[in-house]
């Protein structure tokens, strides 16, 4: 008898746990890295004439391969090979080295890049020309079948691949988190004094951005101003890790930014780029006006403690204060 | 009464002078025939020798024999009774000369409707397969077949009809082109292939940088060769090496083709990449020999392509035949390549 009380009392939490699995799941997402499409073309002359009948199995064996390597060198963007609005195309392209040497031209050498170009939804696409697979040199290379072609690209490719330069160039256009939470400290610790920036919180726990020190964001935002419009600064935010909230915390918004990515003001940004300072920031008398309008990465380095693949519900919502 | 002298007529006088003169005459005509016949003899026998291949071969020979019969009736007419040899005069003295006359009409008869084409071949290299060696009626068609096969360089004879003003006919060499030859009366006609014949052209096939690197085995490309005709292709020959190929009769390349193969590696910029200019260059000299099911002629429409691992024409060539005997002929990259249906894919032959 008992035994069949407790069963039916697992079978209701069952039920009941799924009624609310479609709010989870949806709460999930919000927490996820931007998903990436990757997709692969073949557009050299040499492959597309060797591969004709099998071009389709090349760019679909690649697009997988292609998806797993990127994952596994930049964690902070979830990469598949599904359809998603965020599309990567991999263009496997030679580049034209004269008027006498054109991409179409298959007997004369040339150098076969890896074209990335980055498709998002309402943006401009963004191309990055600088992976170079093939040195002019190697044009001629012997090609064998689709299996260990796609093993070359992977591994040889990402061997020349420059990292940081495409997260710079490319990869910092995709957009992380729409929001980020700025926490303020009063100045020298009194209550009403004048506040500073303690650092930034993003939305997303540290672990499932594998994001690690050293790794730089940028945060974009718009800063409402007397007689004109808003102006928008980026603002460079050296990563710290995961947040830990202080034991004597007074706002309760800092609780809830427990085990997300933390950062700080950059002190010495990277100088590839033009910074905001974040002077003005401070200066804005009424914090709550300042709109935070996105998160980026600029410059990554992995977690050396490896990452999580997917957010799991207990360090989604348990971690983080909220709960079923 | 005076006893004049009688002179005698010498007993046999006139008499004898008559008989003698009654008598040289069937002895000039049996010599007139024998003369006839013995150069009868000698005309036959040339005529057999030079046609049908056999006879008493040189001036000697014919000599020897005439020697010969001379020392038989020598002792003959030693050995052999008076009378026996008498005998024997007359029946020689009886060939009428209308015989031997006959017999020199009949022989010229056939002189002039009989001939024979001999094909010499060459006792240093086997040139030519004795059983592809054709030789046609050009009106019918019909083949004629050799009588004969002699000597170690294997030369053919066949024996044809004629006629006086002579007899045209097609002759097929393996390895040169179809000839139309006039065979005439008495002379006949000897052909010897090297110098009389021209060579069945050749063609050699160079694949562009891309191709050659298609046909390494990994690549798995094929070398197809397709005779066109009638806007229908036949394939008549596939491999899967990487080098130049060489259709028909193998032979030396003109050194001079290396300047321009040079010319056209520049011109490609495929010399900006030493190893890859030197793998091109000797791929071309080491050609792959294929030979065709036939004999190429002059017209015949020749195209050739090579077919990558993902079966799609990579680069092509087509050429109409010239009479050349070697002729160069660069495959061109083709900038949209044609995939083929998979039956249209041959495979490689077994090396």
């Amino acid at each position: 008898m008992s035994c069949r009380l407790a069963w039916g009392a697992a079978a209701a939490y069952l039920i009941a746990a799924s009624a609310f699995l479609p709010s989870r799941i949806a709460a999930q997402e919000g927490l996820a890295r931007p998903k990436v499409q990757v997709e692969f073309r073949v557009e050299a002359v040499r492959y597309v004439q060797h591969f004709s009948d099998h071009k389709t199995d090349l760019e679909q064996q690649a697009a997988k391969r292609f998806a797993k390597s990127l994952a596994d060198q930049f964690g902070f963007l979830d990469f598949t090979s599904d359809v998603r609005p965020t599309k990567l195309k991999v263009i496997l392209a030679n580049v034209a080295m004269s008027q006498t040497c054109m991409v179409d031209d298959s007997n004369c050498p040339k150098e076969t890049i890896l074209r990335l170009a980055l498709e998002q939804p309402d943006l401009p696409t963004t191309n990055y020309d600088d992976w170079i697979y093939l040195k002019r040199d190697d044009f001629f290379v012997s090609l064998g079948g689709v299996d260990a072609e796609v093993e070359n690209l992977a591994r040889v490719g990402f061997l020349k691949l420059n990292a940081p330069d495409v997260i710079a160039k490319l990869f910092s256009h995709i957009q992380l988190t729409p929001t980020g939470h700025l926490l303020w400290k009063p100045v020298g610790g009194a209550a009403g004094a004048k506040e500073q920036i303690a650092g930034v919180a993003v939305p997303l726990p540290a672990m499932v951005l594998c994001a690690d020190q050293h790794s730089v964001l940028v945060l974009r935002s718009e800063i409402p101003q007397e007689f004109v419009a808003s102006a928008k600064t980026e603002l460079a935010i050296d990563a710290q890790g995961p947040f830990v909230p202080p034991e004597n915390s007074a706002d309760d918004g800092w609780k809830k930014e427990r085990g997300n990515l933390f950062g700080v003001p950059a002190s010495n940004p990277p100088t590839d780029r033009k910074w905001d300072a974040w002077d003005s920031l401070a200066a804005v008398g009424d914090k709550k006006q300042i709109k935070i309008t996105g998160i980026f990465m600029h410059q990554y380095r992995r977690m050396d403690t490896g990452c999580s693949p997917a957010i799991l519900p207990s360090a989604a919502l348990g971690n983080s204060g909220g709960g079923l | 009464m005076t006893n004049s002298p009688v002179i005698e007529e010498p007993s046999g006088g006139l008499t004898e002078t008559v008989k003698s003169t009654s008598a040289a005459s069937p002895s000039r005509k049996s010599w007139t025939s024998a003369a006839f016949l013995a150069v009868l003899v000698i005309a036959v026998n040339s005529w057999t020798t030079r046609h049908l291949g056999w006879g008493l071969e040189s001036a000697f020979g014919i000599t020897s024999l005439a020697v010969g019969l001379g020392l038989v009736v020598t002792i003959g007419e030693k050995l052999l009774p008076e009378e026996e040899i008498k005998a024997l005069r007359v029946s020689v003295a009886q060939i009428p000369v209308a015989l031997v006359i006959g017999l020199w009409i009949a022989f010229a008869c056939l002189a002039t409707l009989r001939s024979s084409v001999v094909v010499l071949g060459d006792s240093n290299e086997k040139t030519f397969s004795p059983e592809g060696v054709r030789l046609t009626k050009i009106d019918t068609g019909e083949a004629i077949l050799a009588t004969q096969r002699e000597g170690k360089d294997a030369s053919l004879r066949f024996a044809v009809s004629t006629s006086p003003l002579g007899r045209a006919y097609r002759l097929k060499i393996p390895g040169y082109i179809e000839q139309v030859v006039q065979v005439y009366p008495l002379i006949g006609l000897t052909v010897v292939p090297e110098t009389d014949l021209r060579v069945s052209p050749s063609l050699l096939f160079r694949p562009p940088t891309n191709a050659l690197q298609e046909l390494n085995p990994q690549s798995n490309g094929k070398f197809q060769i397709l005779e066109i005709q009638k806007n229908a292709a036949n394939s008549l020959v596939v491999s899967c090496h990487k080098s130049s190929y060489l259709l028909g009769r193998e032979q030396g390349i003109p050194a001079a083709w290396a300047g321009l193969w040079d010319l056209e590696l520049k011109v490609s910029q495929v010399s900006d990449v030493p190893t890859v200019e030197a793998s091109t260059k000797l791929a071309w000299y080491r050609y792959t020999v294929l030979v065709p099911a036939h004999d190429l002629a002059p017209g015949d429409f020749i195209e050739a392509r090579v077919i990558s691992g993902g079966n799609a024409v990579i680069a092509r060539a087509q050429v109409k035949l010239g009479s050349e005997p070697l002729k160069d002929v660069a495959l061109l990259a083709v900038p949209s390549p044609q995939v083929l249906n998979r039956s249209e894919v041959p495979s490689c032959p077994a090396d």
